[in-house]
C-alpha cells in the first residue's frame, strides 16, 4: 500500500506540475493590420459632455511581440450623428488617440466612425445608442465563512455583494459590466496582505476570460454571464453577484471599508457578440492545469471596421452605448448580523 | 449508379451460377476445452482438398463435401491441432473441443489463426488482435489497454496522449463503429483516453476493420472495432485479476449448468485520486479533485438445444472528473441479447437485439449560483444476420438492423439565490433501416471474391424542423436562424436513401504471396460535433437532419501480400489507399457546439481526402516476436467558409507515423517488451499577429487560416519486464474444494517497466494565451500530459 501510494502521488505531482510551460517558437507574423478601438457613450451623469469621447488608432505586431507598439498618428477621424448630420472631427492627443471635441451623444443617435490614413485608405464603421441601463440596487450580505483548510478554525465575518438591474423584457437589451474594487489600507485586510499594492486605489478586475457580459438574447448564447429569459413577458430583475474576489468560500469578497464601484454599459447586440467572442480567445488556455484538454481552437475575432476603398482589414470594434456608474462602501460598521441593502 | 449496377448485375449472376452438385454438409462449434469458451477464426482445414474455412463469431463453422473419407485439421492460435478423418455420407455435426498448446504458449508467439489466412482471406485493411498479443505491449502504467494497442498498427494514430478514441485512414473518432458484443459505444475511452473501456480480462478477440469493410457492418465511415467479450468458463469457477497503481480489476467466471451455460461478470475501479487527495487538497487548484472510473462487464450464456444458444451481455462504466467548483462525468451502458438458431446445417442465424446509451454531464457552483447540464444519446436496436453456408465456393451473409436514436442534446439548469432558469435543447428521433446481402465466393482456385450490397435509409423525426438564411450574418460569421417548425415526435422531417456496393478481391500469385483489392462506399447519418484542441468526452452527437446531410466515403485500396520462411515466419504487407469523404462537417470560427439549439447555423460541410499507404512486417515465430509498422499518410479537407474554401490538414493529420512492437522470451519465466512510436506533429491553429484592444491583447491571424501551425513530432519509447510463476502442472483432475482448487491452480505475472523511457515532453496542444497577471501581455504555451519518465508495477493473477 505504502509503494502503491508512494507510486500516485509521485505520478499525480509530476502530472500536475508539468501539464503547461511556455514555449519559444515563432508562428510567423501575417499581415499588419489598422485597428480600432472607439467608444461613444452616453452617461446620464455627464449629459453635457465634460469627459469626451476616444478613438485610439494602433497597428497589429508578431503575437510573440510584448513590446513594440505601433500608432497611427496622422489620420483623419470623423464622428457623424446620422440623424442630425453632426460632424465632429475628432482632434489627435497622442499616441495614436483621438478624442472627440463637440460632440454629445444622445439616446437613439446613430454614430458612423470615419478614418482616413495618410496613405488615402478609408475606413468606415457605425453604431447606436439604446437606452441607459436601469440599475436598481447593490445588496451587501454578511457572511458567516469558515475557513475549509481549517475546519475548526474561526469564522470570518466580511460581506458579499449583489446588484441588481431592472431590464424590459423583450426589447433585446446587452450590457458589459466592469467591475473594481478599492480595498482598504488595513493590514489585517487579507487582500491587502497579499498584494499590498492593491489598497487605496480602484483596480480593474474584468479580465479578459473574466468579462461579464449580459443579454436577453437567445441567440448569443456562450459566454454570457446570465440569460435574460426572453419567454417571460414581463420585466425582469437580473442578480448578479459581484463575490469573484473571494476565490474560494474560505472567505468574504469584501471586508469593512472595501468599496465596489461597477459600470453598467449598455451596449449593441453585435458589439456584445464582439465581446464574446473575445471573451472566448481570452479563455482559451486559461482554465487550469487541464485547459489544454478541453481548450478550444483560436479563431479570429469580428470587426465593424469596413474598408471603403481598400480591400485591406482592419481589426477593432467602433461602439456607441450608454452607461451608468455605481460605487458601494462596505461601513465600518457593518453589522454582520443581518442583511443590509443599499440604495446608491 | 453504373457502378452500383454493375455489382448488382455481378450479384445476381454469381447467384445463378451456385453449383448444385450432391453435397453434404458438415457443421458443428470449436471450443476451448479449458473453459469451453467458442473459438473464433479456428482453422477447420480438409487435407484432401487443401483448403477450408473458419468458424465464424460465434465458434460456428459449416463445410459442403461431396461424398467420401476426409482429414479434418483443427486448429487456432495457441491451441494443439486435432486432426478427426471421417467418412463424409451425410450431412453431420462435428463439434470440436481444442486444447492448450503448451509448447508454444511458453516458448513462442503465435500470431495468425493459421499463417497462410493473411494470403488467402479476401480481407484486407484488417488487424486482428489476439487479448495475449495486446498483453504484451507494454502499456502506460502497466495496464494493457485494447485501444492503445491497435494504436501501433498501421493506419490507426489518435491527436495524443488524453484524446478520445481513435483515428483510422484520415476518418475522425465518431467514423468508426466501436462495437462490444455487438452494441456500439459511443465513447470508447477512460480518463480522456488514457484507457479504454474495455477491460482486457473479459475480452475474447479484437478485430479492427480498415478498408473492406462486409457489407454486415454499417453506419460509420471509416473502420469498425468489433470487440468479443468472453463467454465464461463453462468447466468450472475461475478467476482473475491484477493489482495497479491507478487502478485494480477482478473478473470471475463459472458454469451456470456445466458445458452448457456460463457466466462472467468483471470490474475495474481507480483511484489515484484517493491515494493522491491528502497531496491534491493542498494546491489550491485541486481541492475537491476528483479523477476516477470504474467499469462492470457481465455477460452469460446458455445453450438452450443443440440448435439454439442464448446470449446476453452488459457493460456499465462511469468517469468522473472535477474540483471543488467544476466537475463533469461521462459513461456508457450497453446491453444485448443475441440468439444463436441453426435452421440446418447449411443456415446459420444471429439475431441481436441491443440498447445503447451514452450520457454525459457537467456542472459548476460559486457561493451564489450553480449551473447543471446533461445530455444523452440513447440507441433500441434488433439485427438478424444470417449465414448460408451454399457450397464449397459460396458462402451468402444477408441480414438487416433497425436502429431507433435518441438525442437529448442537453437539459440545462441555472440556480442562484433569487432566480432558477431552466432550458430543454428539444428531443431529437431518427430510425435507420439497413438490409444486406453479400457472397464470399472462390471464382477460381486463386481466386476469391467478397462481394455484396448494403441499402441504408434514414429517417429523422421530430420534435423540430429549423430553415437558416443561406447567407452567414457578418458579425456573428453564423446563419441566422429563419424558421422553426414544430414536428410530433415520430414525425418525418427528413429521409436519405443511400446504396453502399461493397467488393473485395484477392488472387493468390503462389503459395506465399498475393494480391488483394477492395473498394466500399460507406454511408454514416451520426455526426460528432467538437471544436475543442482534440475531441473530449462531452462533444455533441447529433443526427441527420433537413439541414446536415449524411456523411459518405468511397475508399479504394490495393494490397500486396507476402509472407516468408518456411513456416510463414514473417508476414508482410504494404497497401496504398484514396478515401474521397463528402459532406463532412466542420464549425464556423466561434461556435459554441454544446446546449445550443441554433446548432445548425454555426457548423459547415463540404469534402475531405485521405491517401497513404501503410507497411507492415509481422514476426510470428521464435523467441523475438512482434511488428514493425510505417504509414505515409495526407488527410485533408475542404470545407466551405473555413481557411478561405482551400484544402486543410484536419487536426489528426500525421504525415508519417511510424511504430514497432517487439517481444523476446529469455526463458519460461522472463520476457522483454518494448514499443516505440514516432509521429508526425498534428496541425494546430495559432495567432501570428496580436494587437491591443480595450487594455486587452488579442490574438489574430490573418490569413484567416486553420490549422496553420504543426507542433513538433511525436516520440515515445516504453519497455516492460514480465516475470511469471515458476512453470506448473496444473492437475487434470482437481479438488472439490474451492480453496484448495484456487490454491492448485493460481499463476501470477509480475510486470514492472517504464513508459515514456526518454522523458521526452510531447506536446499534447499548443496555443496562444494572455498572461493571467497583464493582460495586455501575450505568449504561446505547450500542454503536455506526460514529460518523464513513468514507472509502473502491476501484479497479475489467474486461478
Amino acid at each position: 500500500m505504502k509503494k502503491s501510494l508512494f507510486f500516485t502521488l509521485t505520478l499525480i505531482s509530476m502530472l500536475l506540475s508539468s501539464c503547461v510551460d511556455p514555449i519559444n517558437i515563432d508562428p510567423g507574423a501575417g499581415e499588419v493590420q489598422l485597428v480600432v478601438d472607439g467608444t461613444i457613450v452616453y452617461d446620464p451623469a455627464d449629459p453635457l459632455k465634460t469627459k469626451p469621447d476616444t478613438v485610439k488608432l494602433t497597428y497589429s505586431v508578431p503575437f510573440t511581440d510584448n513590446t513594440t507598439k505601433v500608432y497611427e498618428n496622422a489620420a483623419k477621424v470623423t464622428v457623424t450623428e446620422l440623424t442630425t448630420g453632426f460632424v465632429d472631427t475628432l482632434r489627435f492627443v497622442s499616441n495614436g488617440l483621438y478624442e472627440t471635441q463637440k460632440l454629445v451623444p444622445f439616446v437613439g443617435g446613430i454614430y458612423k466612425l470615419s478614418i482616413t490614413l495618410p496613405s488615402g485608405k478609408q475606413f468606415e464603421a457605425t453604431s447606436s445608442i439604446g437606452r441607459p441601463p436601469y440599475f436598481e440596487r447593490f445588496e451587501a450580505r454578511d457572511t458567516n465563512v469558515r475557513n475549509t483548510n481549517l475546519p475548526n478554525g474561526p469564522i470570518a465575518e466580511g460581506a458579499y455583494i449583489n446588484m441588481f438591474i431592472y431590464d424590459s423584457a423583450g426589447l433585446g437589451d446587452s450590457y458589459r459590466l466592469k467591475y473594481y474594487v478599492k480595498r482598504k489600507n488595513d493590514p489585517n485586510n487579507p487582500y491587502v496582505k497579499e498584494k499590498p499594492g492593491t489598497a487605496d486605489r480602484w483596480v480593474f478586475f474584468n479580465q479578459l476570460a473574466n468579462l461579464w457580459l449580459l443579454s436577453e438574447s437567445e441567440t448569443v448564447n456562450s459566454g454570457i454571464l446570465s440569460t435574460i429569459d426572453s419567454y417571460e413577458k414581463f420585466d425582469f430583475l437580473t442578480t448578479i453577484s459581484i463575490n469573484q474576489t473571494s476565490d474560494d468560500r474560505s472567505r468574504p469578497a469584501y471586508y469593512p471599508g472595501d468599496s465596489v464601484m461597477v459600470e453598467v454599459q449598455s451596449i449593441t447586440q453585435d458589439n456584445l457578440f464582439f465581446w464574446v467572442r473575445l471573451q472566448q480567445e481570452g479563455s482559451i488556455g486559461n482554465g487550469g492545469p487541464f485547459a489544454g484538454l478541453i481548450a478550444r481552437p483560436v479563431s479570429n475575432v469580428p470587426s465593424n471596421i469596413k474598408g471603403i476603398n481598400t480591400d485591406t482589414k482592419a481589426l477593432g470594434w467602433f461602439s456607441a452605448g450608454s452607461r451608468v456608474v455605481r460605487k458601494l462602501g462596505i461601513p465600518e460598521t457593518f453589522s454582520f448580523k443581518q442583511n443590509q441593502g443599499f440604495q446608491p | 449508379m453504373r457502378l452500383h449496377a454493375k455489382l448488382w448485375l455481378l450479384t445476381v449472376l454469381a447467384v445463378f451460377q451456385l453449383a448444385h452438385a450432391q453435397k453434404f454438409s458438415i457443421s458443428g462449434r470449436v471450443k476451448d476445452k479449458k473453459d469451453g469458451e467458442d473459438i473464433i477464426g479456428a482453422t477447420v482445414f480438409v487435407n484432401e482438398l487443401k483448403s477450408g474455412t473458419s468458424t465464424n463469431a460465434y465458434g460456428f463453422y459449416s463445410i459442403s463435401l461431396s461424398p467420401g473419407t476426409y482429414t479434418f485439421q483443427f486448429s487456432c492460435l495457441g491451441y494443439g491441432t486435432q486432426t478427426i478423418t471421417k467418412e463424409i455420407n451425410g450431412n453431420i455435426t462435428l463439434d470440436v473441443e481444442l486444447g492448450e498448446d503448451k509448447v508454444q504458449l511458453q516458448e513462442v508467439e503465435v500470431t495468425t489463426d493459421r499463417p497462410e489466412d493473411n494470403l488467402r482471406s479476401t480481407q484486407m485493411s484488417v488487424n486482428k488482435l489476439d487479448i495475449k498479443q495486446i498483453n504484451k505491449i507494454p502499456a502506460l502504467l502497466g495496464e494493457v489497454d485494447v485501444i492503445r494497442s491497435i494504436q501501433y498498427l498501421p493506419g490507426v494514430s489518435s491527436v495524443g496522449e488524453g484524446a478520445s478514441g481513435f483515428n483510422v485512414r484520415g476518418g475522425s473518432i465518431d467514423q468508426n463503429l466501436v462495437l462490444l458484443d455487438e452494441a456500439p459505444v459511443y465513447n470508447s475511452s477512460h480518463l480522456f483516453g488514457f484507457f479504454s473501456v474495455f477491460n482486457p480480462d473479459a475480452v475474447k478477440d479484437v478485430k479492427l476493420y480498415k478498408g473492406g469493410i462486409p457489407a454486415l457492418y454499417g453506419g460509420r465511415l471509416s473502420s469498425i472495432l468489433d470487440v468479443r467479450l468472453k463467454e465464461g468458463n463453462s468447466k468450472r469457477i475461475s478467476g482473475q485479476g491484477g493489482v495497479g497503481i491507478i487502478f485494480s480489476r477482478l473478473t470471475l467466471e463459472g458454469p451456470i449448468k456445466k458445458d452448457k451455460g456460463s457466466w462472467i461478470i468483471a470490474a475495474r475501479r481507480s483511484y489515484a485520486d484517493v491515494l493522491a487527495k491528502p497531496y491534491t487538497n493542498t494546491l489550491p487548484d485541486f481541492r475537491g479533485f476528483k479523477l476516477y472510473f470504474y467499469d462492470l462487464t457481465f455477460k452469460a450464456n446458455y445453450t438452450l438445444s443443440p440448435k439454439d444458444k442464448l446470449y446476453a451481455s452488459a457493460y456499465f462504466g462511469r468517469d468522473v472528473f472535477g474540483i471543488a467548483s467544476f466537475g463533469f462525468n461521462w459513461g456508457n451502458a450497453t446491453t444485448s441479447v443475441r440468439w444463436n438458431h441453426l435452421f440446418n446445417n447449411k443456415l446459420f442465424l444471429n439475431t441481436t437485439a441491443f440498447y445503447s446509451n451514452y450520457d454525459y454531464a457537467l456542472g459548476a457552483e460559486s457561493e451564489s449560483a450553480s449551473f447543471s447540464f446533461a445530455a444523452n444519446i440513447i440507441n433500441y436496436s434488433v439485427k438478424p444476420d444470417f449465414t448460408w453456408y451454399l457450397n464449397d465456393k459460396n458462402t451468402i451473409n444477408f441480414g438487416g438492423q433497425a436502429i431507433l436514436y435518441e438525442f437529448r442534446p442537453g437539459d440545462f439548469v441555472f440556480r442562484s439565490e433569487d432566480v432558477t432558469f431552466s432550458n430543454k435543447i428539444r428531443y431529437q428521433y431518427a430510425l435507420e433501416g439497413s438490409g444486406y446481402v453479400s457472397n464470399e465466393q472462390t471464382i477460381l482456385p486463386r481466386f476469391k471474391a467478397n462481394y455484396g450490397l448494403r441499402i441504408s435509409h434514414f429517417n429523422y423525426f421530430g420534435s423540430v424542423k429549423q430553415t437558416y438564411s443561406a447567407d452567414r450574418d457578418p458579425t456573428t460569421n453564423y446563419r441566422a436562424l429563419e424558421k422553426e417548425d414544430t414536428a410530433s415526435t415520430f414525425e418525418s422531417v427528413q429521409g436519405y436513401t443511400n446504396p453502399e456496393p461493397r467488393l473485395a478481391l484477392t488472387y493468390e500469385l503462389d503459395d506465399k504471396s498475393s494480391l488483394k483489392a477492395s473498394y466500399m462506399r460507406t454511408v454514416q447519418y451520426l455526426h460528432l460535433l467538437s471544436n475543442t484542441a482534440a475531441s473530449i468526452p462531452l462533444d455533441t452527437w447529433t443526427p441527420s437532419t433537413n439541414i446536415i446531410k449524411p456523411q459518405k466515403a468511397d475508399q479504394v485500396a490495393l494490397g500486396y501480400f507476402r509472407n516468408i520462411g518456411v513456416n510463414n515466419d514473417y508476414e508482410t504487407s504494404v497497401e496504398v489507399y484514396y478515401k474521397n469523404f463528402y459532406d463532412q462537417l466542420d464549425f464556423l470560427d466561434g461556435a459554441e457546439l454544446r446546449a445550443n439549439n441554433q446548432l445548425q447555423g454555426q457548423i459547415t460541410s463540404g469534402k475531405g481526402r485521405v491517401y497513404g499507404a501503410e507497411f507492415f512486417v509481422k514476426k510470428n515465430t521464435g523467441k523475438l516476436t512482434g511488428w514493425v509498422s510505417y504509414t505515409l499518410a495526407r488527410t485533408e479537407r475542404k470545407i466551405d467558409f473555413i481557411n478561405n474554401n482551400n484544402w486543410y490538414p484536419t487536426r489528426f493529420d500525421r504525415l508519417h507515423n511510424f511504430n514497432f512492437v517487439v517481444s523476446y522470451t529469455i526463458n519460461s519465466r522472463w520476457s522483454i517488451n518494448s514499443s516505440w512510436l514516432a509521429q508526425s506533429g498534428t496541425p494546430v491553429n495559432l495567432s501570428t499577429n496580436r494587437f491591443d484592444y480595450g487594455g486587452y491583447a488579442v490574438g489574430h491571424n490573418p490569413g484567416n487560416s486553420r490549422n496553420n501551425y504543426r507542433i513538433p513530432a511525436y516520440y515515445r519509447w516504453d519497455l516492460t519486464a514480465t516475470l511469471k510463476n515458476k512453470p506448473r502442472t496444473i492437475p487434470e483432475v482437481q479438488p472439490r474444494n474451492f480453496f484448495k482448487r484456487v490454491r492448485s491452480t493460481y499463476e501470477w505475472d509480475l510486470i514492472f517497466g517504464f513508459y515514456n523511457v526518454l522523458a521526452r515532453r510531447n506536446p499534447f496542444a499548443i496555443y496562444p494565451r494572455s498572461d493571467a497577471d497583464d493582460p495586455t501581455k501575450t505568449e504561446i504555451v505547450r500542454f503536455s500530459l506526460f514529460g518523464f519518465i513513468i514507472p509502473n508495477l502491476t501484479y497479475n493473477f489467474k486461478f
